[in-house]
């Protein structure tokens, strides 16, 4: 009979800690939305979180999970910053001359 | 941590509060977003925001197209909506089921579920279509 593998101390206790979130689906409403090219960061990150976990490398995973955090928050920031930057400028007219031109020109598909 | 006292003297994380202040204004502003985006019609209104990418390089980015997008879709006219923004027509659904499990913690109770849809390939997976997809709209 082949002996029985005693375990060492601390390997009986030691339980995964649970998955950091990836932020994949937040990453893509970023994508989707606009805010190039911060979302696709956030999506690689996620690919990254859960590659990292599933090898058992949980602290790395943690860090990854917190650039992935940090790139779509980014993203929705990058947006909402040009959004009330966009708007003061439409309010004001001091939009640049190259976009006046496209709007006048009624090319809307250069909306996003 | 930081704590807060609530109230009625229970001790609240200070960052869960924050969490909960960032989803009563985003499900205040919600109805105001929509609204407008029903209201007016970003193919023919000028006050909707260009796409930096594109008025920079003439190509679309995988989210050009998005505001016309919702405003079809707001229509109930989904051939229009497709052709605006494909990517983000068939993501919406899929956003939503990563908000269900995630936010409204089904994904406890279907944590299959999650690690199909937001596990390592899935992710992968949407990697290479939101790519796949920027390149092929430049293309065709």
């Amino acid at each position: 009979m082949p002996p029985i593998p005693v375990p060492t101390p601390g390997e009986q206790e030691e339980m995964p800690p649970l998955k950091p979130s990836n932020w994949l689906w937040q990453s893509i409403v970023a994508t989707a939305l606009c805010c190039l090219p911060f979302g696709i960061v956030g999506i690689i990150y996620a690919v990254k979180v859960d590659s990292l976990y599933f090898t058992g490398r949980y602290d790395e995973a943690e860090r990854v999970a917190g650039k992935a955090r940090l790139w779509t928050l980014l993203a929705f920031g990058a947006g909402l910053l040009y959004l009330i930057i966009w708007s003061i400028l439409f309010a004001t007219g001091l939009l640049p001359d190259a976009m006046e031109q496209i709007i006048e020109s009624n090319a809307s598909g250069y909306n996003f | 941590m930081p704590v807060a006292i609530t109230s009625d003297g229970g001790v609240v994380v200070v960052s869960k509060i924050v969490k909960r202040g960032m989803v009563t204004a985003l499900l205040l502003l919600l109805p105001v977003v929509l609204f407008l985006f029903y209201w007016f019609d970003p193919a023919t209104d000028p006050f909707f925001p260009l796409c930096l990418f594109r008025s920079a390089t003439g190509l679309e980015c995988p989210g050009c197209g998005s505001q016309r997008a919702i405003h079809s879709l707001l229509h109930l006219r989904f051939g229009d909506a497709l052709a605006y923004n494909a990517l983000m027509v068939l993501a919406l659904p899929y956003i939503l089921l990563g908000l269900w499990l995630e936010w409204l913690g089904s994904g406890k109770r279907f944590p299959g579920l999650q690690r199909f849809f937001f596990g390592r390939w899935s992710a992968l997976v949407v990697l290479l279509l939101v790519l796949l997809f920027w390149i092929g709209r430049n293309i065709f």
